[in-house]
């Protein structure tokens, strides 16, 4: 009877933490993606670095631009 | 009958919740690993492949349909793996072949399986559900184990569970370690769990897993158990926030089972001390010696079983005994697979801590992830049980150990997730308090570090 018991036990319980886990892993985010503060800087653009204030134009950009970005980066 | 019917419905519904998601094929496996159906059942399950048939669908499964966020390879995993592949090489020069083509064949799949883990088990619900059917697979011969003790008392090499015979849970000794085991993770689950219901039984629940984990541990009447509380009080002790109050209730218990325990119970405890004169304790004294010397001799071990050739003479009675077990999982690994194995084997180990250890400091910071922290935290107390019980007993190879290893590198690359989404938004987590407000005031803040180039 008692070996019953624990039969029943772990099967019970392993079966229900299989079907919570199936239900809530559909819906509940993997991961938590960062949130920013409310008074914090905005994030940059994609693809534009910030620096000391300056917006810094990246290397494809740059290599098209007028030479005088190109005298800068030197 | 009705317990075989019962047991081939779980199995057919953990299969069918598989098909709809895959990482449920994983669970399945552990459980079936863990609580071993196969030799409880009486028909179909005790003839069927149960943790075969788990497998494949699990790695297929997750192949196939189910690689969203895969992690980058852990240097734990490849560990792990280099660990497998050496211990199939070491086959070459198996002293007793046989013998070790049998253990290789379930130690081999406990050891990719458990590199495999990670890749499959990512999300917080899928890490906690792990653990879970880790903790309720064990229950399985705690709850009958734990209340008979309670009930009528137990004894020395009494078998109360319910895996019958002399091997894995049946072992008394093996069966002492998993239960202090679960003991972290049951108490874990009942602050921060998902599944369950927030509902006091839910907590009812873990606290009735912790006590027959108590008392099982101490109706195996297995010194190795009195070891695992011992390590678990200290490691507990260390890590609670409210240290009188624990030390004042661990006194307690501690008191408690003095005062009750019976005379056998007492005398059988007090040979830890009396390592030379008890013939059990100087056998493992004088086969770790000749683990030492034969691998100084073959540096690359004997392969699997190999303690099976050693020859052991006991000083005091000139008795000579044959085959006595390594009665150790380091010197199980040493003499097994030689220096190399065990190299990779304490690598592992220290990794897994080294892990734990990073996502509890960084996870402390962030009430996101608080629940990181006291996984990590209990992972450690766990491991530390492990490890110091494995000492004593020869569990290189079970599942207990390699899924712990496994689901620390699972947490540890679900925080490295996070870390890189917080990165890839270019935000700070640590800004942010429960609440939503900001946790440090805007002078305390450090600035926004510039993105890294973004070609």
């Amino acid at each position: 009877m008692l070996d019953l018991s624990g039969l029943v036990f772990a099967t019970v319980l392993v079966v229900f933490v299989a079907v919570r886990a199936v239900m809530l892993d559909a819906k509940l985010p993997w991961f938590p993606v960062p949130q920013a503060a409310p008074d914090a800087p905005a994030p940059p653009p994609p693809n534009v670095m910030v620096s000391e204030g300056r917006t810094v134009i990246p290397w494809r950009e740059r290599a098209q631009a007028p030479s005088r970005f190109r005298r800068g980066r030197r | 009958m009705i317990r075989s019917l019962f047991l081939l419905i779980a199995y057919v519904a953990l299969v069918g919740l598989g098909l709809a998601a895959p990482f449920v094929f994983t669970l399945g496996y552990i459980w079936v690993d863990l609580f071993t159906p196969q030799s409880i059942a009486y028909f179909f399950l005790n003839q069927f492949p149960c943790a075969l048939v788990m497998g494949v669908a699990a790695l297929g499964s997750y192949i196939l349909v189910d690689r969203r966020s895969p992690p980058r390879l852990p240097l734990s995993c490849v560990l792990t793996l280099a660990l497998a592949i050496w211990c199939t090489v070491t086959l070459l020069w198996a002293v007793v072949p046989d013998p070790a083509w049998d253990k290789w064949s379930w130690a081999f799949k406990t050891v990719v399986f458990s590199a495999f883990i990670p890749f499959v088990i990512r999300s917080r619900i899928q890490i906690e559900a792990f653990l879970l059917v880790y903790v309720f697979s064990l229950a399985g011969n705690l709850v009958p184990y734990g209340i008979k003790t309670a009930i009528s008392g137990s004894g020395y090499g009494r078998n109360l569970g319910l895996v019958a015979g002399n091997s894995g849970l049946s072992e008394g000794a093996l069966l002492a370690t998993a239960a202090v085991s679960v003991i972290p993770i049951a108490i874990y689950a009942a602050r921060h769990s998902l599944l369950l219901p927030k509902h006091p039984l839910t907590k009812a629940l873990m606290l009735l897993v912790v006590v027959v984990a108590v008392f099982t541990t101490v109706g195996t009447y297995e010194r190795t158990g009195l070891v695992g509380l011992a390590v678990f009080g200290v490691a507990f002790f260390i890590k609670s926030k409210r240290k009188i109050l624990t030390a004042c209730f661990g006194i307690a218990l501690a008191l408690g089972f003095a005062y009750h325990s019976s005379s056998a119970w007492d005398k059988r405890m007090q040979t830890i001390g009396a390592y030379d004169e008890e013939n059990s304790a100087l056998g493992r004294l004088l086969v770790w010696q000749w683990t030492l010397n034969y691998t100084l001799d073959h540096p690359l071990g004997g392969g699997f079983e190999a303690y099976r050739i050693d020859r052991i003479e006991f000083p005091d009675n000139n008795k000579t005994a044959f085959g006595i077990a390594f009665h150790s999982m380091y010197f199980e690994m040493l003499g097994e697979q030689g220096w190399i194995g065990l190299t990779l084997y304490l690598a592992i180990i220290a990794i897994s801590f080294v892990q734990l250890w990073r996502v509890e400091r960084y996870a402390r910071r962030i009430p996101d992830l608080a629940w990181c922290a006291d996984l990590a935290s209990s992972l450690l107390v766990m491991l530390a049980v492990l490890v110091t019980c494995g000492a004593f007993i020869a569990v290189a190879y079970r599942g207990m150990n390699f899924y712990t290893f496994a689901i620390s590198t699972s947490l540890s690359e679900y925080v490295r997730r996070v870390q890189h989404a917080g990165r890839t938004t270019g935000r700070d987590l640590r800004w942010r308090s429960p609440g939503g407000a900001p946790a440090l005031p805007a002078s305390l803040r450090p600035a926004l570090s510039p993105p890294t180039r973004s070609y």
